[in-house]
């Protein structure tokens, strides 16, 4: 079913009548988080705080399944609710999944058989920073390499926390935007896969070894993963959350030009975690530095590579069991920057698959985008029906794509000694 | 020496100096490549005094043979000449030729990695007797990679060999591949070698007969090379002809094999212009063939375009035009095929090498046992059961190895198997209600 139904259905469920306002609280109050093995189900969930309902992440020996939401009463969840919830939650895949492991059909990725230089890209929220590192020395030493770009402004608190981790390199790139930063990365890694994680994202323990596990197939030029939330309290974060495409979102997918054009890459997943394989780089180019956060661009980067990678014939995995753990930021004036900028990096990647790479397509792909989904949702937004997200997120989205292709060309002729945006700018932050 | 069959009858001749491998590359107009391949052979970690090159020029108008006799090596280099016989032919005088109990066949275009012969000797010297397939990694020139044809290409050769690297991967007829293959020369002179009339699919043809005779195949994925393959796009007509004649050919020898050939795929609905073609193949060849000409120029531009949808089903109808095209010719027209696919020999589809009953085997004793009663009984398929319930089966594929023990695992996490199990073991009292298994595989180490 398409992407629409889907989330108006789960809207219904929820009891949504209306989508609310912006700012409004949604599912009658916070959600809270929880993170469950199937094998071992908790008897049931205690400490919610104030949380109205849980949206519980199901794992099988470690690998992530499914997720549901559950109602929650006084801050607890009863056993059998937990039970009964995950039962309907499971889909066929999930008990042919646990079959497949149990027959040892399937194995969880064991010690990679290739080395990664992990870059962490470190901007401008400390304590998160500190919860991912905490988590990057703790992960099981397969050869990685740590390294920190440091592209924040505060350079004296990202360096103090990473000398306290010993094997942690830290690099401070000279040229403003987080793709110079990036191809640096690329350039300086000694391995053969560049993981790339956002710094106020956490990893989860499988996290690298699933990431190294997919590079094994030699089309594979990159992986991506899962990134969620650690708190759904307020209703920015709800929203950014279900911004994300809700559908098949614990499923692992390849993909490949046969299936996925390359103009819609960006269903491929999000620039907050991913893997890419070096000598791929070097065969479709690095990033293109006009675009990305810290450019007037404000993203597209990562997408405009993907489209590169599969215009080449090289594959995509999207693999959930990548999970990494990030809290998303809590205002709603964040989120809306977050969206319009999300909106003009699109623009701009599609800008640049044009004009540089010859992708007539990116026309009559982005004219399709628009007429057939974006239209409609606006309209459902204005209409407030359930399930539609608010009107100014939509709108922030179509003013943000509007603006692309200028926001590129003026990246693209301001090149060479850059003036580099206010860097406590928040529409740094990428959406995923 | 020219083309001669290798000689069934007799022992090969063995030469003195205690040489244990012969590496056999049949070659056609590839000077370049074939001079990177013998350069990449000097530098073998395998002890070069034990190693053979024999080079069979087939045919070659390019200067290769020169090239051959004036080449230094560091190990014992051959030629055989011979007029353009076809590389059935030049691989079996290389064989013949060649005075080392185990052989490597290499392609010219494929470079070896410097520990690919070692590789293959070591994986034979695990297991002797049986035929190794090397991983032969695709290099396409990277201004073709980008385009359809090339990514194309890429993408099926990875995919054949991810296949056959799978744990539990049931070895077929087709998974024989003379481009990198090792087999010891008494055992391929026994099986009398390529089938010299068979231009393609004749090292199909040879693994269908090897694995008749219960020859064990195996996958190597560190005996790798590099494929230099020039430009597929320009080959589709000439390859997808010459696999519709090796098809039919193929099916002519092995009855038992046609329900196993493209051949044999009806499809239901096929779009109009393939139909078209198809008929033009039959009906009208050289019409057709100028219709597909021209329809390649249209797929060239639809790549220029980057019209990717379209190029790909365009590039499909005119891979199958082509295959039917040589299917045709090859049979002798419509009627010929139709009796070839359909007719008499229906019934000798039923056998397949030894014939048999499928096994029936009880997985509630658990995994190892069911695995090991398979090792010992190899049957050409298997009836799973739990507790005596009927829960799937591995059915007896034409042209497919007897059935291991590492063929178990894979097979019951598919449909509908794995929900029959499911099921079956939940009646049987073994899976607690939250979905616990409590007695299942209760096993040691998994076997691979």
């Amino acid at each position: 079913m398409s992407e629409r139904t889907l989330q108006e259905r789960q809207a219904r469920a929820r009891g949504d009548r209306a989508a609310p306002a912006r700012g409004a609280p949604v599912n009658g109050g916070p959600t809270a988080v929880a993170d469950v093995e199937l094998e071992q189900l908790p008897p049931g969930l205690e400490g919610l705080g104030a949380a109205t309902q849980a949206l519980v992440l199901v794992r099988i020996r470690g690998a992530p399944v499914t997720e549901v939401r559950v109602p929650a009463e006084d801050g607890r969840v009863s056993a059998q609710a937990l039970a009964q919830a995950v039962a309907e939650g499971t889909t066929p895949a999930v008990w042919r999944r646990w079959l497949a492991e149990r027959v040892e059909a399937v194995r969880p990725p064991g010690r990679a058989a290739r080395r990664a230089t992990v870059a962490v890209i470190a901007r401008d929220r400390p304590d998160e920073l500190r919860h991912c590192l905490d988590a990057l020395v703790r992960l099981p030493d397969d050869g990685q390499e740590l390294l920190v770009l440091d592209v924040s402004n505060s350079g004296d608190a990202v360096r103090e926390l990473v000398a306290r981790h010993p094997g942690v390199r830290r690099v401070r790139p000279a040229e403003p935007g987080l793709s110079a930063a990036r191809n640096r990365a690329v350039r300086e890694a000694r391995h053969e896969v560049v993981a790339f994680l956002d710094g106020d994202a956490a990893p989860d323990a499988g996290w690298l070894r699933a990431l190294l596990a997919n590079f094994d197939d030699p089309l594979v030029a990159c992986v991506t993963g899962l990134v969620m939330p650690l708190e759904l309290e307020t209703p920015a974060q709800e929203w950014a959350e279900r911004l994300q495409p809700q559908a098949r979102r614990l499923v692992r997918r390849v993909h490949d030009a046969a299936d996925t054009h390359p103009l819609r890459a960006a269903r491929a997943g999000g620039g907050a975690n991913f893997a890419l394989r070096r000598d791929a780089v070097a065969r479709v180019g690095p990033f293109d530095e006009a675009l990305g956060p810290g450019t007037p661009t404000r993203g597209g980067a990562v997408t405009e590579l993907w489209t590169r990678l599969l215009a080449a014939g090289e594959r995509i995995v999207y693999d959930p069991a990548a999970l990494a753990w990030r809290r998303p930021r809590r205002t709603w004036e964040e989120l809306r920057q977050t969206v319009y900028d999300r909106g003009v990096g699109a623009g701009a990647a599609w800008s640049r698959s044009l004009a540089v790479d010859g992708e007539w397509a990116a026309i009559p792909i982005a004219f399709g985008v628009l007429v057939r989904d974006r239209l409609p949702r606006l309209y459902r937004s204005m209409l407030r029906r359930p399930g539609a997200p608010p009107l100014d997120l939509a709108l922030a989205e179509l003013r943000g794509c509007a603006a692309g292709p200028w926001a590129y060309w003026e990246a693209r002729r301001g090149s060479g000694p850059r003036a580099a945006p206010p860097r406590d700018d928040p529409s740094r932050e990428s959406m995923s | 020496m020219t083309g001669a069959a290798a000689d069934a009858a007799g022992p090969p001749r063995r030469r003195a100096g205690g040489r244990t491998v012969s590496v056999v590359i049949p070659t056609r107009d590839r000077r370049e490549t074939l001079g990177a391949t013998l350069d990449a052979l000097s530098e073998q970690r395998f002890p070069l005094d034990r190693l053979e090159v024999v080079v069979v020029a087939d045919g070659c108008t390019d200067g290769t043979p020169a090239m051959v006799r004036g080449y230094r090596a560091p190990f014992a280099l051959r030629l055989v000449e011979q007029p353009a016989l076809g590389a059935a032919r030049a691989r079996n005088a290389g064989a013949a030729a060649a005075g080392a109990p185990l052989l490597v066949f290499l392609d010219d275009d494929v470079v070896p990695d410097p520990g690919l012969v070692a590789a293959h000797a070591a994986a034979q010297a695990r297991a002797p007797g049986c035929v190794v397939m090397g991983y032969s990694r695709p290099a396409v020139p990277v201004a073709v990679a980008g385009g359809g044809a090339g990514a194309l290409w890429r993408q099926r050769w990875e995919e054949r060999f991810r296949t056959m690297g799978a744990t539990g991967h049931r070895f077929a007829f087709r998974d024989l591949r003379s481009g990198n293959l090792s087999i010891a020369a008494a055992l391929f002179a026994a099986a009398g070698g390529f089938d010299e009339e068979m231009e393609c699919r004749a090292d199909g043809e040879l693994g269908a007969r090897l694995l008749e005779a219960g020859v064990a195949f195996a996958y190597e994925p560190a005996a790798a090379g590099e494929h230099r393959h020039p430009a597929p796009a320009a080959l589709l007509p000439r390859q997808r002809r010459a696999e519709g004649r090796g098809d039919v050919q193929l099916g002519l020898r092995h009855p038992s094999l046609r329900p196993e050939l493209r051949l044999a795929r009806v499809e239901a609905d096929v779009p109009p212009l393939e139909g078209a073609l198809r008929a033009l193949a039959f009906t009208a060849p050289r019409l057709g063939d100028v219709a597909a000409r021209v329809l390649g120029a249209w797929l060239n531009a639809l790549e220029r375009l980057r019209a990717r949808r379209r190029w790909r089903r365009l590039h499909a109808t005119l891979g199958h035009y082509w295959y039917w095209r040589g299917a045709a010719e090859q049979a002798g027209g419509r009627r010929a095929l139709a009796d070839f696919l359909h007719g008499g020999d229906a019934a000798v589809a039923g056998e397949w090498g030894w014939g048999g009953e499928p096994l029936d085997v009880e997985l509630e004793a658990g995994l190892a046992d069911a695995a090991r009663a398979l090792d010992a009984a190899r049957p050409v398929g298997a009836r799973l059961r739990y507790a005596g319930q009927a829960v799937g089966e591995i059915p007896a594929r034409p042209g497919a190895e007897r059935l291991r023990g590492a063929h178990l695992r894979p097979a019951l996490a598919g449909d509908p198997t794995a929900w029959r199990l499911l099921l079956a073991m939940t009646l049987a009292g073994a899976s607690s209600p939250d979905g616990r298994a409590t007695s299942f595989a209760a096993d040691g180490a998994p076997d691979a």
